[in-house]
C-alpha cells in the first residue's frame, strides 16, 4: 500500500493526539467559585468572602482590584458601566480573599433590588467574574444619587491573561473539556449512520454486497461511538446535575437510538439468508435514520429539557463556546470522524476477508 | 384492484376468525385486569394503561399481517399485483382494524373505570392519527420481520423503538385531552404526529419496492 493511502489516517491520529495533550492538558482560567453573603443592604458597609478556583492572589495581592458591577435591568441593552471598587482587601491564601465595600445609600437601579456581578482584577491572570451573584437592595430609589455615586473617575481596566487557558464555568469548571469528547462522539456518531445510510442505498441500487457490508460496519462504529456519547454524557451529569441518568427529553431519545440501532443488528442476526438479509437491513437502516431524526433534533426542541441546546437553552451559544474551546473542539469532532471512519473501514475488510474465507470453503 | 386485494384480507380473517376473537378476547381480559387491579386510577396511569395496552394490541394484530403469506403465494401474488399496492391494502386493512380496537378499548375502559373527555370526538381524533402512523409503521415492520425467525418477537423488538415517538406524542396530547383542553388549541401540537406519519408513508412507498424482490 502506498503512502497516498493513510495520509488521511495520520491526520486523524495527530489531530486525536492533539485534542487529547491540549484538552486535558490546559489549565483554566481562574474565577470565582462562590461569593458569601450574596444579599446585602445599601448604605452599610459589606465584606465579601471570595472563594475562587485556579488563583494566584498571593503572588500578586498588592495589585489585585476588586470590583462590583450593575446588571442593567434590561440585560440585553448596552447600558453605561456602574461600578464601584472595594475599600480594603484581605488575602488569605491563594483562593480566599475579602473585600470590603462602602455601599452608598442608592443604587444605579430604578428598583429597590439590584443584581451586581462581581469582579477580581489580577495583573497576570486576568479578570474573574461571578456574574449577577451578589443582590443590594436599598430603601427608596433616587437613581441620579445613585448614578453619581458608582460612576468611578478613572475607567476600570480590567486585564487578560496572556496564557493559552481554558474559560471558568461555575458548576462546569474542570468538565469543561468534556465538550471535546461528548459532542464529538454525537457528530461523529452520526456521520457514522449517515454515511452507512449512503451505502445501504447504494447496495439497494446495485446489490453490491460490499456496499451492505461498509454499510454494517459503519452502523457498529455509530453504535459504539453513541453507547461512548451517552457514557460521557452521564459521567458529566453526574458532575453537573448530581445524577447518572435523568428522564430528561433528550437523554432518553439517545438511549431510544441506541435501542433502534440495537434492533437493526438483531434484525441482522435473525435473518439468514445473505441477500435477503442485506436486503432486509438496509432498508431498515434508512428506515431507522430518518426515524432518528426527529427523536434527536426535533422532539427535544419542543419540550422543557435541562440539556443544552433544548427548550431554550443554548446549544454552542457564545457563553458556552469560546476561542480556546474551538481550537480544540473541531479539529476533536474531526478526529473522532476520521478514526470512527477508520475502525469501520477495518471492521469492513475484516468482514469481507471472512465472506470469502468461507466461500472458498464452500466451494 | 385495492378492492380486491382489500376483500381477499377480509376473506383471511372472516376465514380464521378466532384469530380476531382472540384479539378481542385479549382486550377485553386485559382491561378487566386493570379494572380489577388498579382501583382508583389517575388520568396519568388510565392514560398510559390505554396507549400501553392499544400498543400491544396494534402489534399482535399487525404481526398476523405477512404471517399466512408463504413464499410460494408471495410470489404468485407479487405477479398479479404490486408489493406496494398489497402493501396499502394490508396497512387500510390494519388501520381500521386498530381504530376498532381503540374504539373498543376505550369504550370498555369507560364502562369499567370512567374517565372524564374521553369518550370524546378529540380522542378519536387522535386515535385516527395514531392508528395510521402505526398501520404504516407496524405493516412495514412485519413485512420485515416476515424474513426473519421469531417473527413475533422479532417484530416487537423492531417496532417498539421505531413507535416511541408516536406513543410519547399521542400520550402528551390525550393528556391534554383527558385535562380538559379543547382540540382547538392543540391544533399545533398534532403537526408533529402528522409529520411523522407522512414521513412513514413516504419512507414506505420508497422502500418497499427496493425491498421486496428476492
Amino acid at each position: 500500500m502506498s503512502e497516498k493511502h493513510y495520509w488521511w489516517k495520520i491526520i486523524g491520529v495527530v489531530l486525536m493526539l492533539f485534542v487529547l495533550y491540549r484538552g486535558l492538558l490546559t489549565p483554566l482560567k481562574h474565577g470565582i467559585r462562590d461569593v458569601t453573603p450574596d444579599r446585602v443592604k445599601a448604605g452599610t458597609i459589606a465584606v465579601f468572602s471570595i472563594h475562587s478556583y485556579n488563583s494566584n492572589y498571593l503572588e500578586t495581592a498588592k495589585d489585585i482590584k476588586v470590583y462590583l458591577k450593575h446588571v442593567p435591568e434590561d440585560r440585553k441593552k448596552e447600558s453605561a458601566d456602574y461600578v464601584l471598587r472595594a475599600t480594603e482587601l484581605e488575602v488569605f491564601d491563594n483562593n480566599n480573599l475579602k473585600a470590603t465595600f462602602q455601599l452608598p445609600k442608592h443604587i444605579p437601579d430604578s428598583r429597590k433590588v439590584g443584581l451586581f456581578t462581581l469582579i477580581v482584577d489580577d495583573p497576570i491572570d486576568g479578570a474573574a467574574a461571578i456574574p449577577s451573584k451578589i443582590i443590594i437592595l436599598q430603601d427608596s430609589v433616587d437613581l441620579t444619587f445613585g448614578i453619581s455615586q458608582w460612576t468611578l473617575f478613572e475607567k476600570p481596566h480590567f486585564h487578560f491573561a496572556n496564557k493559552y487557558l481554558f474559560p471558568y464555568r461555575n458548576i462546569l469548571v474542570e468538565t469543561i473539556r468534556n465538550t471535546f469528547f461528548h459532542v464529538s462522539l454525537w457528530f461523529a456518531m452520526f456521520l457514522m449512520f449517515g454515511m452507512s445510510v449512503y451505502h445501504s442505498l447504494r447496495f439497494l441500487k446495485s446489490n453490491d454486497q460490499d456496499a451492505d457490508l461498509r454499510s454494517f460496519a459503519l452502523v457498529r462504529i455509530g453504535l459504539l461511538f453513541g453507547i461512548l456519547g451517552c457514557l460521557t454524557g452521564s459521567l458529566w451529569a453526574k458532575y453537573t446535575w448530581e445524577t447518572w441518568w435523568t428522564s430528561d427529553i433528550k437523554l432518553n431519545m439517545a438511549a431510544l437510538t441506541i435501542l433502534i440501532y440495537l434492533s437493526y443488528l438483531v434484525l441482522r442476526a435473525a435473518i439468514e439468508d445473505k441477500d435477503r438479509k442485506a436486503r432486509i437491513a438496509s432498508a431498515y437502516n434508512i428506515f431507522a435514520l430518518v426515524a432518528v431524526i426527529p427523536l434527536i433534533f426535533v422532539l427535544p426542541r419542543l419540550t422543557d429539557s435541562l440539556h443544552p441546546g433544548n427548550g431554550g437553552n443554548p446549544a454552542i451559544g457564545a457563553d458556552d463556546m469560546d476561542n480556546s474551546l474551538r481550537i480544540i473542539f473541531y479539529p476533536a469532532v474531526l478526529a473522532f470522524m476520521i478514526i470512527g471512519l477508520w475502525m469501520s473501514s477495518l471492521l469492513y475488510r475484516y468482514d469481507s476477508v471472512k465472506n470469502q474465507l468461507e466461500e472458498k470453503e464452500f466451494n | 384492484m385495492l378492492k380486491s386485494l382489500l376483500k381477499k384480507e377480509l376473506l383471511f380473517e372472516w376465514r380464521s376468525l378466532f384469530q380476531l376473537g382472540g384479539l378481542i378476547s385479549f382486550l377485553i381480559g386485559v382491561s378487566y385486569l386493570v379494572y380489577f387491579f388498579a382501583g382508583e386510577l389517575s388520568a396519568r396511569v388510565w392514560n398510559l394503561m390505554y396507549w400501553i395496552i392499544f400498543l400491544f394490541l396494534t402489534f399482535f394484530a399487525a404481526s398476523r399481517s405477512y404471517e399466512e403469506d408463504n413464499t410460494r403465494y408471495k410470489i404468485y401474488t407479487y405477479q398479479l399485483s404490486s408489493p406496494i399496492k398489497l402493501f396499502v391494502a394490508k396497512a387500510s386493512y390494519l388501520f381500521v382494524i386498530i381504530f376498532l380496537f381503540g374504539f373498543l378499548l376505550v369504550l370498555i375502559f369507560n364502562a369499567w373505570i370512567p374517565r372524564e373527555n374521553s369518550f370524546s370526538l378529540s380522542w378519536f381524533f387522535i386515535l385516527a392519527i395514531v392508528s395510521l402512523g402505526f398501520s404504516l409503521l407496524t405493516a412495514f415492520t412485519s413485512f420485515i420481520a416476515s424474513h426473519g425467525q421469531v417473527k413475533q418477537i422479532l417484530m416487537v423488538i423492531i417496532s417498539l423503538p421505531l413507535c416511541f415517538p408516536l406513543v410519547g406524542m399521542a400520550f402528551s396530547l390525550s393528556m391534554d385531552v383527558l385535562n380538559g383542553e379543547s382540540i382547538r388549541l392543540l391544533v399545533t401540537k398534532f403537526y408533529p404526529l402528522l409529520a411523522i406519519d407522512l414521513m412513514a408513508l413516504a419512507l414506505v412507498t420508497f422502500l418497499l419496492p427496493l425491498t421486496w424482490k428476492n
